[in-house]
């Protein structure tokens, strides 16, 4: 009797282990409890992620060419773009962009969340060794970039208004979404980079020069390190947020993390203008991958005369930059920019797309002329910018070496017109600095470090 | 709120099976089924039986010498068709003309009204259908001492349907055996059930209720025409034509049951038994579409390689289940106890898969070897288990035969529920008290007299898997997987998404349900009177979040739906043996009310917005009864246009409402329903007859708005449809034939009484010496006749898919 019962409870608690219940139905997707067993489920939920963000709601698109770039002055907009362009955030389409990008960005975030939970959860899955740390690491510079980046859109101005409080930080999927203000809030994104840089130092491929196992981690050879928000890249967006708070001691170290990228990272600008690849991919430092024909129909889309007709405005005037300069490749005949994000192969139209860049190296230059030239390294600054003018084939527009640090500014402030046409990087060097724009159309746009995208619910 | 899984669970002996199976359930095995709705009932059942429970005993044969049993039936069939109330071919051309159809093109009209005049109207109703009969077969074998008992049974059901080509037939074999002694309990069945069916290929009874009556639908030799009218205004496909082809969908379904129950009596007080269960369904569903048919109409040449289709679907069900657990009982004075401890574990794996091949040449390849290409879409599939580890106990305890206390719970842990929630409890206690000893100990005139109560909760399942588990797939479509660029950069990154919003803390639904009841008997009356009162809580919503949580919604546990109401039963004995005539009179009846008492805006938009987008009649408001119809209200239809006008909630009128304009016109379920009847014996005749009634149930007639307000001048139409808007109608009841909006509206609101003959039976026993002069023990017939008779207050078709369909069944029983 004893025996049977005791049979019975054995029978019972061998099937009542926790794992007995967890069977998943098959065929609408794989759920996480068995997926995440092996580390090529991790570097495919995060390629996920960068994917996502190639959507022409983001970086595909509204934040980039088919969206800011229009608030940067460079175009004459299209029929219905007009308010959005001269920054009247209340319009349809301003709505619009924010609800997606405000959505959109939350929604990576989320991911970055969870990708994170994931890791945390299955601690016992094998990694090639060093891949974990710079997987977790990557992920929360990803983060702390998207919130950066929400920031960005929907606050006004550190200069002009650090107690801003209308980006939340989400730490975790369950939320919850911690209300900060901005000095709070970029504060917060400096440590995460600060702790993720320490570690993808130690065993990120873009600095180790070597990439792990091949055969189960595809795409992390040095190389394809690009794809990602590698070490370089989470270098420079450390250094985007320090001169977002513009104190002097914010620019001297962005300014020392920005030349470690220039004298370390061994990136280079191009020599020569190749036919194939017109929007200088190989200066790239994070670039993601445009959807399949995207950047390329959207850029089509907007400068074809028959489409939406867009042309370059009044704001954008060729002679700024000396002949030779080899950006001129970007601009077309007619007005337009239709080049810079042409099919990069003639023979198979709109099928060979271009990357869309996230960080170049021009921004870097850029950046850390600018950052010198605020915390009293005029000098380091004026090297820098005619470094830059020389590999850019503008010899004639470098500055001379006692150049005023206004001078150097003004300079600098002409090639953001230039350098980043389409890419959607100029408006958050105009909001940061609060300035005032001459609109395309002539009118004044003033105080743009005051305006921000509305928050859409 | 998710309707996932409202069937309730089917116990059969102790273990559950799919709910598939009660449609071929060999009903002379039964020998009770009961209804469990109560949380204080279904408690014992647990999580599984959140949506009530169907619990079917069989018999067991009793110890006799052998004995052979031969049933028989045979069955009529015929549709149902009244109520469609449809034009004849002269009535619908003159329609057509007034509606000005002809306009221009006079002589189409002449030569209808002419070929109509050679040909007659065609009734299309009647094609479809057809009167049929059927008659199953059964044997069993069963008898046994008080220490062996067997039982075989062989039975064969072919059914034919009233829809032309629709079947069902089904055969199988059972064995039961059962061994006892003083201390111990064996038995084993074993069940094998085989079902062929096929479905007809007639379509909806609707789409032959359009076809227009002034078309012959065959030619002379009987060919039928494909395309009717075909370049006219009211070109239709003929559905003759369709039915005529090769095209068929049949199932081949084989199922398996083994049933093991092992007692032992450890001593007068103490047992210990055990049940172990395996199930094994499996369905293998063809489908071919031939490629004459007249879907592919208007492929072209180059997609030849798409016509023609035959798809495969298979779906299999696997399951068992445990069961262990030891009885007590004791009586001692006037106290009695019984209790019982158990465990069970139930494990069930559903799997589904469908391919298709296409490119079939000829009417006549109906194999799917015949196909030369599978078709564009993926092939499907999906697996999905359920886990189920429970334990339970049950407590009755009963005094001086007056007092009975019943107590039961039960802990289920599941995989089915939410991985951070996933036990969930139900318990239930009932308590009865016997006031005739007290009160009328003696008492001639009562027969009976107790009070009852009970209250309980009830775990349920309440959504899918993906409402609590995150899902990841691949993308296929990212440039990642499909490389960029080339030389440094590598090709075939993969990219995994997650797919869907889930929330792991989503709870069960908990249904908790109170009730007080009254039975006794005055003399020869039985009567019995119930209020039951219960609440379903934690339903799953959907509620708004800041989006900078990842997504604008999450699921909660915030809806509840209340229902209350009472239940009456009278079984009046008139006659006992009085002249050999028994005659016993019943009514019964249920009187329900429900409320949405708690639902989220953010839910009841969702889905109030979604159904008014389909152009549906339900809806979902806090406050309101839970399955209200929602219509908006009709300001008539628009003299100047022929569209209809509803009154928005502003009072204005319009033409082009919102979801919130609609109101609830109240519950679809009527407010007193039930059955009453007669059963009578006069010596070796018996006869029974159960009428069914409902009363003021919200109804919305579906028929009239589909058949005669949607209608266009191309279909035919009911003859209400005279009063469609016309410029030379303007007053209409209906609008017009161009372009109607598609709303749901008050118009087709009424409150709604029905009554029918749902059953009624005669039945005969043969004198024992007539049938033992046939060397019988027995023998027994019956004739019974079901849905003979049915009146409603709203004149529609009760079916608009399948007919309703009246049968009149001879049964024969022979005992050998």
């Amino acid at each position: 009797m004893k025996k049977l019962i005791y049979t019975a409870f054995l029978l019972f608690t061998l099937v009542s282990c926790d794992k007995w219940f967890d069977v998943e139905p098959k065929g609408e997707g794989a759920s996480g409890n068995k997926l995440f067993n092996n580390d090529a489920s991790f570097r495919d939920y995060m390629n996920g992620i960068y994917a996502g963000l190639s959507d022409p709601d983001l970086y595909g698109g509204n934040l980039t060419l088919g969206g800011i770039e229009f608030l940067a002055q460079t175009f004459v907009p299209y029929a219905g773009a007009e308010a959005w362009t001269r920054m009247d955030f209340d319009s349809d389409m301003a709505r619009d962009i924010a609800r997606k990008s405000y959505d959109g960005l939350y929604a990576a975030i989320y991911r970055c969340n969870d990708l994170l939970r994931l890791f945390d959860r299955n601690p016992d899955v094998n990694f090639v060794a060093g891949s974990r740390e710079m997987m977790i690491a990557e992920t929360r510079a990803l983060r702390a970039f998207l919130h950066f980046e929400l920031w960005r859109l929907f606050s006004p101005a550190y200069a002009v208004d650090a107690s801003a409080a209308r980006i939340p930080w989400v730490g975790s999927i369950e939320g919850p979404d911690e209300t900060m203000t901005s000095a709070q809030l970029l504060e917060r994104i400096l440590s995460e980079l600060d702790s993720a840089l320490e570690q993808l130092a130690l065993y990120d491929p873009v600095v180790t020069g070597v990439g792990y196992d091949e055969m189960s981690l595809l795409g992390t050879s040095p190389a394809d390190r690009l794809w990602k928000l590698n070490y370089y890249a989470a270098a420079v967006v450390k250094a985007q947020v320090l001169m977002s708070r513009g104190a002097t001691a914010d620019y001297r170290e962005a300014y020392t993390l920005l030349a470690s990228v220039i004298d370390q990272g061994g990136y280079e600008f191009v020599r020569t203008v190749s036919d194939t690849d017109y929007s200088f991919s190989r200066e790239f430092i994070f670039a993601l991958p445009s959807t399949e024909k995207g950047f390329c129909a959207l850029s089509e889309e907007l400068f074809d005369p028959q489409g939406k007709g867009v042309v370059l405005s009044s704001q954008i005037r060729i002679d700024d930059l000396s002949p030779d300069d080899r950006r001129r490749n970007w601009i077309d005949g007619d007005n337009t920019m239709r080049t810079k994000f042409a099919p990069t192969s003639k023979i198979d139209l709109w099928e060979t797309v271009p990357v869309i860049p996230m960080v170049k190296l021009g921004e870097v230059y850029l950046l850390a002329a600018e950052a010198a030239a605020r915390s009293e390294q005029l000098a380091a600054g004026v090297s820098l910018y005619n470094d830059f003018m020389t590999q850019r084939n503008s010899k004639s527009m470098v500055l001379a070496q006692d150049a005023s640090q206004a001078q150097l500014l003004e300079a600098l402030d002409l090639q953001y017109r230039y350098e980043f046409m389409g890419e959607g990087v100029r408006y958050h060097y105009c909001k940061r600095l609060n300035q005032t724009l001459a609109a395309y159309d002539g009118t004044t746009i003033s105080e743009v470090g005051k305006k921000s995208l509305p928050i859409v619910q | 709120m998710s309707d996932a899984d409202a069937l309730p669970l089917v116990i059969v002996d102790g273990h559950s099976e799919s709910i598939e199976r009660l449609h071929d359930f060999d009903m002379q095995r039964i020998e009770s089924v009961t209804l469990l709705k109560n949380a204080s009932a279904t408690a014992l059942l647990g999580v599984r039986a959140g949506q009530g429970a169907i619990v079917i005993r069989t018999q067991t044969p009793d110890p006799h010498r052998l004995q052979l049993t031969y049933n028989f039936d045979g069955m009529f069939q015929k549709a149902s068709l009244r109520h469609f109330d449809l034009m004849d071919a002269t009535r619908k051309l003159d329609w057509e003309q007034r509606m000005g159809a002809y306009e221009g093109n006079t002589a189409l009209h002449d030569q209808r009204l002419e070929d109509v005049k050679t040909h007659g109207s065609t009734d299309w109703l009647d094609m479809p259908v057809q009167t049929t009969f059927s008659h199953r077969h059964r044997i069993s074998v069963d008898g046994g001492d008080s220490s062996l008992r067997y039982r075989g049974v062989l039975y064969v059901n072919p059914v034919k349907g009233v829809m032309k080509g629709s079947q069902r037939k089904s055969y199988g074999a059972s064995a039961f055996i059962g061994y006892t002694t003083r201390s111990l309990q064996i038995s084993n069945e074993l069940s094998v059930d085989m079902v062929d069916a096929n479905e007809s290929t007639a379509g909806s009874i609707f789409q032959w209720a359009q076809m227009n009556p002034y078309y012959v639908a065959a030619d002379g030799r009987g060919v039928p025409y494909d395309i009717l009218g075909s370049g006219t205004f009211s070109e239709q496909d003929s559905p003759l034509y369709e039915m005529s082809l090769n095209s068929f969908a049949e199932d081949k379904i084989s199922r398996v049951n083994n049933n093991f129950t092992i007692r032992w009596q450890i001593d007068k007080h103490f047992s210990i038994a055990g049940q172990f269960n395996l199930t094994h369904d499996y369905d293998r569903r063809s489908v071919f579409v031939s490629p004459s048919s007249l879907v592919y109409q208007n492929y072209t040449a180059d997609q030849t390689e798409q016509i023609g289709s035959y798809q495969i679907l298979r779906n299999q069900l696997k399951s068992y289940q445990e069961r262990i657990w030891a009885d007590y009982n004791l009586t001692r004075n006037r106290h009695a106890l019984r209790a019982s401890l158990g465990m069970e574990i139930h494990s069930s794996t559903y799997t589904d898969n469908s391919f298709r091949g296409t490119g079939i040449s000829s009417d006549h390849m109906d194999y799917v070897s015949f196909a030369q290409y599978y078709a564009e879409e993926r092939p499907q599939g999906q697996e999905l288990s359920e886990r189920v580890l429970s334990g339970y106990g049950t407590v009755s305890w009963s005094f001086d035969d007056r007092l009975y206390v019943d107590l039961a719970g039960r802990l289920d842990k599941s995989s089915r529920l939410a991985p951070e929630k996933r036990t969930a409890g139900s318990y239930g206690l009932t308590a009865r008290y016997d006031l005739r000893k007290s009160l009328f100990a003696g008492s001639e005139l009562f027969g009976a007299l107790s009070l009852s109560a009970g209250y309980g909760a009830t775990a349920g399942y309440q959504f899918d898997y993906a409402a609590v588990n995150p899902l990841y797939a691949y993308d296929f479509d990212n440039p990642y997987l499909n490389g960029m660029g080339s030389g440094d950069y590598s090709e075939g990154l993969v990219a995994l998404n997650l797919r869907n919003i889930y929330n792991p803390l989503l709870k069960w639904k908990t249904t908790r349900s109170a009730h007080v009841a009254v039975d006794g008997r005055i003399a020869t009356v039985d009567l019995s009177l119930k209020y039951y009162h219960s609440r379903s809580g934690n339903l799953m919503t959907v509620e708004s979040q800041p989006s900078a949580l990842g997504s604008e919604f999450r699921y909660t546990n915030h809806g509840a739906i209340r229902n209350s109401g009472v239940e009456f039963s009278v079984v009046a004995g008139l006659l006992r043996n009085r002249n050999g005539v028994d005659l016993t009179l019943f009514a019964n009846g249920i009187a329900n009310r429900s409320r949405i008492v708690e639902l989220p805006d953010y839910s009841a938009g969702l889905y109030n917005s979604r159904i008014f987008e389909q152009g549906s009649n339900s809806g979902m408001v806090e406050g309101d009864v839970a399955d209200g119809i929602y219509v908006l209200p009709s300001a008539g239809i628009d003299p100047d246009s022929g569209r209809e006008l509803f009154y928005l909630k502003d009072g204005s009128v319009s033409d082009t409402p919102q979801s919130d304009d609609r109101v609830c016109m109240g519950s679809a379920t009527p407010k007193l329903r039930g059955r009453f009847g007669a059963t009578a014996a006069w010596r070796n005749i018996d006869l029974a007859v159960v009428f069914a009634y409902s009363l003021r149930g919200t109804y919305y007639d579906l028929y009239t708005q589909q058949a005669v307000d949607w209608a266009g001048v191309d279909v035919n139409v009911p003859t209400s449809a005279l009063d469609k808007w016309s410029p030379d109608n303007r007053e209409a009841a209906f609008q017009g034939v161009d372009n109607p909006s598609h709303y749901a509206s008050s118009r087709f609101v009424s409150k709604r009484n029905t009554l029918s003959l749902a059953s009624l039976r005669v039945g005969y026993a043969f004198p024992k010496r007539i049938a033992a002069a046939m060397r019988m023990q027995g023998l027994k017939v019956s004739l019974t006749c079901d849905d003979l008779w049915y009146v409603s207050s709203v004149k529609t078709p009760r079916s608009l898919y399948y007919p309703y369909a009246t049968s009149f069944i001879l049964s024969l029983q022979a005992t050998f």
